[in-house]
């Protein structure tokens, strides 16, 4: 039975290696976009009123409140004629294909983007005044303020959630599967429905995400480690 | 981090855009990839089966370059209408509706359908008859229809997104029976070991278009409606490849029995 | 985009049939969850080894694994074992609505198992001190005192956890179960119209989710009155800075 983990032609060991790249790779792009995102919308809206507060409460409302997986078929089946629908504005006309990678990726940005702009943003205002009072006196550039002193303490005070997130999204790339994208999961299927050995395909698959977790688990210790550096003073 | 995140963007743009539309000798094709045995995705996770290898034959002859990319056949017909795909080359019964949307080929296979029921049991076809009775249907497939149009509430239908799903749960009891293609379900269930305690029943079922008279009742490969040419070329490879019998040499590696009637000709040659 | 109210109106009843099941199966796995998370929890803080390591264990594992999976593993993987069959579980798990409970049932109850050991952890220890000083029994301390102040720390991150699982239980379409999402799937495939169901499914989505969080928001008011009373400085009405809790599990 273990031979049909194999690597070659009878086994689908390969077929799964590749499915979990393409999985790692649909989260890894997803999480990058909506942390990007996320700490842009974190930063425009410091002042916590004004338009920019009722846009973010807006977009907030919407794509906290429905299933990622819904927002992702919207975007493989509808997106392409919203782009060009968009472009049409604009004077130009171009039919995008989305596939279900790239419809994927977008979804699960759009949706995340929302969660990490509320980690960041409490991390933010978690951060002591005087920090940002005592650069101000040193008459420290904000750029600089903000690069060197704000952002490390913005990450350790937002790391907890940050990691939280990477889990969160790292299996929701599961639903992509959904979608037709031929991550884990769907070679999973395919080869549980040639063989009718579901049960053997689908543990490897979980043990995959477990593992996962695993190497985030490890690596996120050691960020906190790292970013706490600060504070484990002798004695504390 | 202004250079990374640029990079970043560049690759997720080329992600998302491709040629839009396909050029005239590059095609997408789209197949189901798990309807033995008109489709298998063998172990090295190329798509095989009868339709998979007569398109790439007609490809071929077409001087086409053709990419055949598996998905659910609920999936096919609106990524067509879409412009994800240039054609389909799973076979689809033409009914109102889908003739509405896209063009038929030259029929691919005369494949009607049979109900799939255990063998021990012997359902009169009415609503009386059929009361409480599960069946297990793939999505966006005209078979679901045609059960409710003639049944109404006295069935109860399961929805699958793969046959291979069907099979499966009608093995394990989970649906009492299904309504679909008589060569596919002989083929993958009545004929092997496991499919001991099931038989066909009620005939050749015809659940395409009423309006088909019953010599042209066939299914075809697809594209849309503003590829006509495209169809015309393909129809031309596909009556070329059955004439001098590569259409049968190709079936015979997966289907022990013809499946058009042209193949008649090349069935009598053989010793 | 063409947002089609016509095809909308027609479909509203499926839609709400779809909606109906969404919510017939996301009750019973939250309060199934909780109920099997409340005996986990306390085995994860026990003093017994074996029993922290198989309550660890159970949570790495079923946080560890996307719910589709589990779902799959249910329904086509234990249904494909003839020993399963044969027994009386068959009984449960030939239908799909029972697998797909079970199998978020298994997933929510590891994640309200850390949450509600957060609310443990954070009950202060002198409030502990206090009940044993006056004699109460473990049993009584456990129940009258430190659940039900665990539950108000607790409140905002099981809170997050309760709406993230009614939208995860979008997936159950892929084990055959009719819901909010499957509908809208099914009108798509049917009209070709992409905007209209999911547009109209995820107002239908949005309807619940909000629902549900306003009644969290009564609850939090009443249960943590006494944070709402005149303070001019805090706007959350969370004790904030003061303890990690609520922020470790607020995005689950």
């Amino acid at each position: 039975m273990l031979s049909l983990l194999s690597f070659g032609d009878t086994g689908y060991g390969a077929q799964l290696a590749f499915g979990a790249l393409l999985t790692v790779e649909v989260a890894s792009f997803g999480y990058a976009l909506a942390l990007v995102l996320g700490t842009a919308i974190a930063l425009a809206t410091r002042a916590g009123d004004g338009w920019r507060w009722a846009l973010w409460r807006g977009y907030a409302s919407i794509f906290m409140s429905v299933p990622s997986l819904l927002v992702i078929f919207f975007i493989y089946f509808g997106g392409g004629q919203i782009v060009d629908a968009a472009l049409r504005l604009v004077g130009l006309s171009a039919r995008l294909q989305v596939t279900p990678f790239a419809a994927g990726v977008a979804g699960l940005s759009i949706v995340y983007a929302a969660y990490l702009a509320e980690v960041v943003r409490s991390a933010i205002w978690n951060v002591p005044r005087g920090q940002f009072e005592a650069a101000a006196a040193l008459r420290i550039p904000p750029w600089l303020s903000w690069l060197r002193i704000i952002s490390p303490q913005v990450l350790r005070l937002a790391l907890p959630g940050l990691v939280n997130l990477w889990i969160v999204v790292m299996k929701d790339t599961a639903l992509v599967s959904l979608v037709g994208l031929k991550d884990i999961i769907a070679q999973a299927k395919t080869a549980a429905g040639s063989t009718r050995e579901p049960f053997l395909f689908y543990i490897v698959a979980a043990c995959f995400f477990v593992a996962m977790n695993w190497i985030t688990f490890l690596v996120a210790g050691r960020l906190e480690r790292r970013t706490a550096r600060a504070l484990t003073v002798a004695g504390a | 981090m202004t250079v990374r995140r640029m990079i970043l963007l560049a690759l997720i743009a080329g992600a998302m855009a491709s040629a839009s539309g396909a050029h005239a000798d590059k095609l997408v094709l789209g197949n189901e990839g798990s309807y033995p045995p008109f489709s298998i995705t063998d172990a090295s996770g190329r798509l095989t089966g009868a339709e998979p290898e007569l398109a790439r034959e007609m490809c071929r002859r077409m001087n086409a370059e053709c990419e055949i990319v598996g998905m659910d056949f609920k999936a096919l017909i609106p990524a067509l209408l879409q412009g994800k795909l240039d054609g389909i080359v799973t076979q689809v019964k033409p009914s109102a509706e889908r003739k509405e949307r896209a063009l038929f080929g030259i029929p691919i296979v005369y494949n009607p359908d049979a109900y799939v029921i255990a063998a021990d049991k012997d359902y009169a076809f009415t609503k009386e008859g059929l009361k409480g009775v599960k069946f297990g249907q793939l999505r966006g497939t005209v078979q679901p229809k045609y059960l409710t149009d003639r049944y109404g509430d006295a069935i109860e239908i399961v929805y699958y997104d793969n046959p291979d799903q069907i099979r499966l749960d009608l093995l394990n009891k989970r649906i009492d029976a299904t309504l679909g293609p008589r060569v596919n379900w002989t083929l993958e269930l009545i004929a092997k070991p496991e499919g001991k305690g099931w038989k066909l029943a009620g005939g050749e079922i015809w659940t395409g278009d009423p309006a088909i008279p019953q010599a042209e009742r066939g299914s075809s490969w697809i594209v849309r409606k503003d590829s006509q040419p495209l169809l015309d070329r393909m129809n031309a490879a596909l009556k070329a490849m059955i004439a001098d019998c590569t259409f049968t040499r190709i079936r015979e590696k997966f289907i022990p029995t013809p499946i058009v009637p042209g193949e008649s000709a090349c069935a009598q040659k053989k010793p | 985009m063409i947002f089609d109210p016509h095809l909308a109106w027609q479909s509203l009843p499926q839609l709400l049939r779809g909606a109906a099941m969404t919510i017939m199966v996301t009750v019973p796995i939250v309060a199934l969850g909780l109920c099997l998370a409340i005996p986990l929890a306390l085995a994860r803080l026990s003093h017994y080894r074996w029993l922290r390591a198989f309550a660890a264990a159970y949570v790495v594992i079923f946080r560890g694994t996307p719910s589709l999976i589990l779902l799959y593993l249910i329904y086509s993987g234990l249904g494909n074992i003839e020993a399963v069959r044969a027994s009386p579980l068959w009984i449960v798990l030939s239908k799909a609505y029972p697998c797909a409970v079970i199998g978020f049932v298994l997933v929510h109850s590891a994640y309200v198992v850390e949450i509600l050991r957060g609310g443990l952890e954070a009950v202060p220890v002198g409030l502990i001190e206090a009940g044993q000083a006056l004699g109460l029994s473990p049993r009584t301390l456990f129940l009258t005192v430190r659940l039900p102040v665990a539950l108000r720390y607790a409140l905002r991150a099981y809170q997050n956890e309760v709406l993230i699982i009614i939208k995860s239980t979008a997936a159950v379409s892929a084990i055959t179960v009719v819901d909010l999402m499957a509908v809208a799937n099914e009108i798509f495939y049917l009209t070709y119209d992409p905007f209209t169901p999911l547009i109209a499914a995820g107002m239908l989505y949005w309807g619940i989710i909000n629902l549900v969080r306003g009644g969290f928001d009564l609850a939090d008011r009443r249960l943590n009155a006494h944070l709402f009373a005149a303070r001019p400085v805090r706007t959350t009405g969370r004790p904030a800075a003061l303890f990690a809790v609520p922020q470790q599990g607020t995005i689950a």
